[in-house]
């Protein structure tokens, strides 16, 4: 159950990042294309790809997280035995997701407090924006509490994944 | 201020990811202070990522990627060899100079390893090339990649200092070449004992071939030029010029050279996601984390200490060298320049530095690290292509080491070699 939500929800953040990523790429280029060519500067341009970066940010952390691709300094867990290595991953493990839980709180409260504030060029309330934040961390919460119960359930101590 | 520096060190040496250790830290820190509301944590996240400039960081590892798999990669590596593949340690010099044009078209270390270590390093072995040599030279000239325009980590410290991008590429131009001639000196005297004969039978080409070997590569060396050339005639900004030479690398790899899949879209796009997330999650968190360094006045407190112990400005920057080589070697350099500009910046104004010097400084500093054993990320990549030990490749190291630092030690006491092309273009 926990890992079918990870695995879908990982295809979610997946799909609408490749989505945000290429919009960005057009939108960008057709701001240079207007300004220079049509001689009008587009308005919406700079904050719908800056909005999108965040988005990126929070939700490609996610699929980061459940590629183990963060980067960390592993040379010093990797001189512990299999069996500490992995009370070390469980304890690392709990902390995250001490560390996501308060984020995902703070950042729904974030969000809802500026539901009424709206984005200068668009209007999109910010609220709406601020609300990658915790949808994000919520992601990512989801993955490390599945590693986790892989990790608890018997499970040998977790490879690093691989950046790219 | 003792608990955030515990928390993150003993983090940081259970292996849990970098930004997790920042952003846990700060929150650490944040709850120390007491009467803080925790909402400050997902906004000072969402200011830090919220950033024209940054931008630039999908655009430029996407176009990498593309790159990569439309075939420029090889065609620069083929070209490189025309070049300089006939002289003496001929290949180790390929290594070099092809490192220098791949710089050109892009801004990431460990890419430019990967891309420039997978093609380069068999091919060495083949030649007669001891592995550790051909591993060493490809991890060392890597370094390169973000020096030489366009460059991720000079993005990266131009958004925390607050200073022109365009300015701070221009300053990257002559210590990346500057890193280039040092470690081509290297390999050209050590090769040579490892390589006697081979490069004998090896001819030098004749124009014909060099040009129609240059025409090939030219759309991607052409790539470097229209980035800095737009960026510096007013044309576009660092960001636009990152989307569109996306755009470029897509059209010249599907159909000027007609290697790029469209079914390979998917997979090269996700691969850049990762990586930028990676950077990107590692700035939110760093973020929060600047705020508390902001807060807890620790500039302010680092000058005061730091100037009343140390009246030398030579053995100021002396210390701010050596301390960011440690720095390099065990942490990743976006969340190095993002917690340490605003320390060390003030600092280093204060002693007489202009900032884009500093940055100049600062990112060849931190890169030298990545390839710095026993823990530079550059190793483990390079040492993982040719199958060899890390500490094969470490002892292999020292001498491209000893050139990289050299050349740090001019660009830090010489300022003309950085301010030299921005200032020209300043002035006019």
């Amino acid at each position: 159950m926990l890992s079918r939500t990870s695995h879908w929800l990982n295809r979610i953040a997946e799909v609408l990042c490749s989505v945000i990523l290429l919009t960005m790429t057009l939108v960008v280029t057709l701001q240079v294309v207007c300004r220079y060519f049509l001689g009008a500067s587009l308005v919406w341009s700079e904050e719908l790809s800056r909005y999108g970066l965040v988005w990126i940010t929070f939700l490609g952390g996610s699929i980061a997280l459940k590629k183990r691709a963060h980067m960390a300094l592993e040379a010093v867990v990797d001189k512990l035995s299999p069996k500490s290595r992995k009370m070390v991953q469980i304890f690392t493990l709990f902390t995250i997701m001490g560390f996501l839980t308060i984020a995902t709180v703070k950042g729904v409260q974030l969000s809802i407090f500026n539901l009424k504030q709206h984005s200068p060029a668009m209007g999109v309330p910010m609220g709406v924006i601020y609300s990658a934040i915790p949808t994000g961390c919520l992601f990512m919460l989801v993955h490390a509490a599945e590693q986790l119960v892989t990790l608890l359930r018997t499970g040998p101590a977790l490879e690093p994944g691989r950046t790219g | 201020m003792i608990t955030i520096a515990t928390s993150f060190t003993v983090l940081l040496l259970l292996g849990t990811p970098i930004a997790f250790c920042i952003g846990i830290s700060a929150l650490a820190g944040l709850l120390q202070l007491g009467d803080i509301p925790l909402l400050l944590l997902p906004h000072m996240m969402f200011q830090g990522t919220d950033s024209f400039p940054l931008l630039a960081v999908p655009f430029f590892v996407l176009a990498g990627a593309l790159m990569n798999a439309g075939g420029i990669t090889r065609r620069l590596v083929d070209f490189a060899n025309l070049l300089v593949g006939h002289v003496r340690s001929g290949l180790a010099l390929v290594n070099v100079v092809a490192s220098m044009f791949f710089a050109g078209v892009t801004g990431a270390a460990v890419a430019d390893t990967s891309a420039i270590g997978s093609v380069l390093i068999p091919a060495m072995a083949e030649e007669g090339y001891e592995l550790d040599f051909s591993a060493a030279i490809t991890a060392a000239s890597s370094t390169m990649g973000p020096i030489i325009p366009p460059s991720i980590p000079m993005i990266i410290y131009g958004v925390s200092a607050e200073q022109s991008i365009g300015a701070l590429f221009l300053a990257g131009i002559i210590p990346g070449l500057l890193i280039g001639l040092a470690l081509m000196a290297v390999a050209y005297f050590s090769g040579d004992r490892q390589t006697s004969g081979f490069s004998e039978t090896r001819k030098a080409v004749g124009w014909r071939q060099l040009l129609s070997g240059g025409k090939d590569a030219l759309l991607a060396l052409f790539m470097p030029a229209f980035i800095l050339g737009g960026i510096l005639a007013g044309i576009f900004t660092p960001t636009e010029a990152a989307a569109i030479s996306v755009l470029y690398a897509f059209v010249v790899g599907r159909f000027v050279y007609g290697e790029l899949n469209l079914r390979q879209l998917p997979e090269l796009i996700k691969e850049s996601l990762v990586i930028t997330a990676v950077i990107m999650f590692i700035i939110a968190n760093a973020a929060v984390f600047g705020w508390l360094v902001a807060a807890l006045q620790m500039p302010q407190k680092v000058i005061t200490i730091l100037t009343a112990t140390v009246s030398s400005r030579w053995l100021i920057l002396i210390m701010i060298n050596l301390f960011l080589l440690l720095v390099g070697t065990f942490m990743e350099t976006t969340a190095s320049l993002i917690i340490l500009t605003p320390v060390l910046l003030p600092l280093a104004k204060q002693i007489g530095l202009d900032p884009i010097h500093f940055g100049a400084i600062m990112v060849l500093n931190l890169v030298i690290g990545l390839t710095t054993p026993p823990l530079g990320v550059c190793l483990f990549v390079s040492s993982g292509i040719a199958g060899i030990s890390l500490e094969k490749i470490s002892r292999a190291m020292i001498p491209f080491l000893l050139a990289a630092i050299l050349v740090l030690l001019l660009v830090t006491y010489i300022p003309m070699l950085s301010m030299w092309i921005p200032q020209m273009y300043l002035q006019r």
